[in-house]
Order: C-alpha cells, then sequence, then structure tokens
C-alpha cells in the first residue's frame, strides 16, 4: 500500500511556518552583515593606531636626524660656498677673454715683414694697429688673413683701413681697426 | 497596553523592520568610521611615505656632511677664496701681479688702482692699471699667464707702444680683478648638497697647486664673537 501524506493542520499554521522561517533567513544574513561591517570597522580603526605609531617612531627619528643635519651646519655652508666660488671660478680660468682673444689672434695674422708701432687693445676687444711695412704684400697678405673666415677664426667683424700711406722711404704706415664679433 | 502594541506592530512587521535597523545600523558605521578613517588611512598613507623619503634623505645628508674631513674642507675653501674672494684683495694682489710679470720677462714699473668698482658678469671688479716694460714677443704670454694666474683676473684694455727696440716695449695694461661676496643663502636642512664633481676636484688641485702664490683667505661662517661676553 502506497504512503499517503495528509497535511491536518491548518493553512494558518503553514502561513506562519513559512513566513517565520524566511524571518529567521533575514535575521542570519542581517546578523551577518553586521558582523562583517563590525569586523571591517575594527580593522580599519587598529590599522589606524599602528599606522599612527609608526608615524611617531618616524617622526622621532627624523627629529633626531635634523640635529645630526644642524649640527653640521657649518660644513654645509662651507660646502655651498665652495662649489659657489668653484663654479664661478671655472668660467674664467683657462678661458681667455675676448681682450686676449683678438690681441693673440691679430698679433699671429700679422706678416713678418709688418712691424708694429702701437697695438691697442679695446674694452669691447676692438684693436687698434699702428704699423709699417717695407711691402706693399705684405698689406694685402695682413687684409686678406684678417678678412678670411679660415684665417680670422671667424671671429672678425670688419676691418677698417683709418689711414695708408707710403713715405719717400717706400716704408708703408699703415693703421687700422679690428672689430670682434659679439 | 502600549507595550502590547509595539509588540503586536513589530511580530506583524518583523520582516521589514529588522533589515532597516541592520541597514540603518550598517550605514552609520560606514558614514561615521569606516569611511572617513579608510580616507585618513588613505592620506596618511601618503605623509608616511613622505616621512620615510625624507628620513632616508636626511639619514644620507648627515652620513655625507659627518664624512667631510674639516680641515680639508677649509683649506680647500681657502683655496678658492685666495683664487675668487669675497672683498678686495689690494696687497695680495699687488704681491703676485709683480711675480706673475716677472714670470713672463717684463719689468713692472707701476700699478696704479683704478676708481670705483665695476661689474663682469655675476662678479664685482676693480680695475689696476699696469705700467710694464719687457719684450713685444713676451706680450701674449704676459696677457696669458696673466688671465691664467691662480687669482682670477680678466684684461679690459691694453696699450702698447714699440720703440726703436722691439725688446723694450712699453705696455700700459688695464686688468679687472675679480671678487664677489658670499652667498648669502647657504640651503637649509632639506635642500640638498652640492656635489664636486671631477672637473670640481682637478680645478682644486690647480689651485691647491698654485696656493703658495696667493694667501688663502679665511672666513667665519658660523656665529662670531665671544662664546661668553662676560669673560
Amino acid at each position: 500500500m502506497a504512503n499517503i501524506a495528509i497535511d491536518l493542520l491548518p493553512k494558518e499554521f503553514r502561513v506562519e511556518e513559512i513566513k517565520r522561517a524566511k524571518f529567521v533567513k533575514v535575521q542570519i544574513i542581517g546578523l551577518g552583515v553586521i558582523l562583517f561591517i563590525i569586523f571591517v570597522s575594527s580593522l580599519i580603526v587598529a590599522l589606524r593606531i599602528l599606522q599612527s605609531q609608526r608615524i611617531a617612531q618616524i617622526n622621532a627619528k627624523l627629529t633626531l636626524l635634523e640635529k645630526r643635519v644642524t649640527d653640521q651646519k657649518e660644513t654645509q655652508s662651507a660646502l655651498v660656498l665652495l662649489k659657489n666660488r668653484l663654479n664661478a671660478i671655472a668660467n674664467y680660468l683657462g678661458v681667455p677673454s675676448k681682450q686676449a682673444q683678438m690681441h693673440k689672434l691679430v698679433e699671429g695674422l700679422l706678416p713678418s715683414s709688418v712691424s708694429m708701432n702701437t697695438i691697442s687693445v679695446g674694452r669691447g676687444g676692438e684693436i687698434l694697429i699702428l704699423g709699417t711695412t717695407p711691402s706693399g704684400d705684405s698689406v694685402d697678405e695682413l687684409l686678406n688673413n684678417l678678412i678670411t673666415k679660415d684665417s680670422n677664426e671667424d671671429k672678425v667683424q670688419s676691418v677698417s683701413m683709418e689711414s695708408l700711406s707710403r713715405g719717400k722711404d717706400g716704408i708703408f704706415r699703415i693703421n687700422f681697426k679690428v672689430l670682434p664679433k659679439k | 497596553m502600549k507595550k502590547d502594541t509595539i509588540n503586536k506592530f513589530y511580530s506583524a512587521y518583523k520582516l521589514y523592520i529588522f533589515p532597516a535597523i541592520i541597514i540603518l545600523s550598517g550605514l552609520i558605521l560606514i558614514i561615521f568610521i569606516i569611511y572617513p578613517q579608510a580616507n585618513k588611512f588613505i592620506a596618511d598613507q601618503k605623509v608616511e611615505q613622505e616621512l620615510l623619503k625624507k628620513s632616508s634623505f636626511l639619514e644620507d645628508k648627515a652620513k655625507i656632511l659627518e664624512s667631510y674631513d674639516q680641515n680639508d674642507l677649509r683649506v680647500n675653501v681657502g683655496h678658492a677664496l685666495a683664487a675668487y674672494p669675497t672683498e678686495r684683495d689690494f696687497s695680495n694682489v699687488f704681491g703676485l701681479l709683480q711675480n706673475l710679470t716677472s714670470q713672463s720677462g717684463y719689468s713692472l714699473i707701476a700699478i696704479t688702482l683704478g676708481g670705483g668698482s665695476g661689474k663682469s658678469g655675476d662678479s664685482q671688479t676693480f680695475l689696476l692699471k699696469l705700467e710694464v716694460i719687457g719684450s713685444l714677443s713676451s706680450t701674449k704670454n704676459l696677457i696669458s699667464t696673466l688671465e691664467d694666474s691662480p687669482r682670477i683676473m680678466r684684461m679690459n684694455s691694453m696699450e702698447t707702444t714699440v720703440g726703436i727696440d722691439p725688446n723694450l716695449v712699453s705696455t700700459f695694461l688695464n686688468l679687472d680683478v675679480l671678487y664677489s661676496s658670499i652667498p648669502e643663502v647657504f640651503g637649509s636642512i632639506d635642500s640638498p648638497l652640492p656635489e664636486l664633481s671631477q672637473k670640481d676636484e682637478e680645478l682644486l688641485a690647480r689651485l691647491a697647486k698654485a696656493a703658495p702664490q696667493t694667501q688663502p683667505q679665511t672666513i667665519q661662517l658660523g656665529p662670531r664673537g665671544k662664546a661668553n661676553p662676560f669673560e
């Protein structure tokens, strides 16, 4: 004979049971959620406390380090001054001034037959030469040297012949000015 | 009676009331604890990283500063200041110019101090007028010797007059002698230390080699005066 299940309990009881079961589920889930949130809160608060302790330790270490560095203030000042001086000195030592460069250049370009009477170097590096030479070719050679880029190292802006004369003795007297490039 | 009403109300709607209480509590915890604390934690993480970085920087800086030999440093600063001092050093320069001109084969006839002071780039200058006699062929040598001297100076202008004898030319040379006041700022605790490069070391060696020709200038950087003013 097959089992026959007859539910003798009233319908309302069954509905009540379903409601109760639902509520139990809701309670379990709700408690689970709130416990989780409480756990996360506690974790974050604990992490914050640890972090604050770490920051306090680092700050204490920093105070000591700052004192160490402050105690070496004179050494730091000396280093800054030394570096300041060395940077400035390096700009000048071994670097000739424009005046020196122009003087060296023009003197080097003078043909051997040209004798200098006066050479002046101005503040801007301009060169003024009074000289004599027995040879007209030397005058050409001199001017050529001064105006050609290959020989004047591209440092000459202009050459102006202030005066050129030839005496009865055949000696050329030249007065010329060399202006440097800026 | 009131209690019964509340109980009945709760029993009827507990399926909604209980979750609402849970959600409200959760929101309160999130809004007042989790969110602000999490934000502060993230912000303080950055602060912590920066403090660690600063701590590491200061530790390295302190080690480097403590590794310097004070005497060596003082001597090097002395050499640098001898080459490029903080103020006009007439007596030092006069003596040096006598040596340098004679090294170049010239005789120093006169030195005159020019008036006022000038500027060359970031440097201040004072003018010296030299009258020298020597060989024309040595003029180039004289100029380069002066400009390469251990005391920084630059040619301002020059006039050379050649007489009958080219070995006896008269030269009037104007020199700009450079100097510069000490920097106003020497750096703070947080500023990085200047590094001395290989070129700086070579330059220092060069200055040290030339040191006997110049008188080192000492400069006190720290506090001045007596430790106990009442003694």
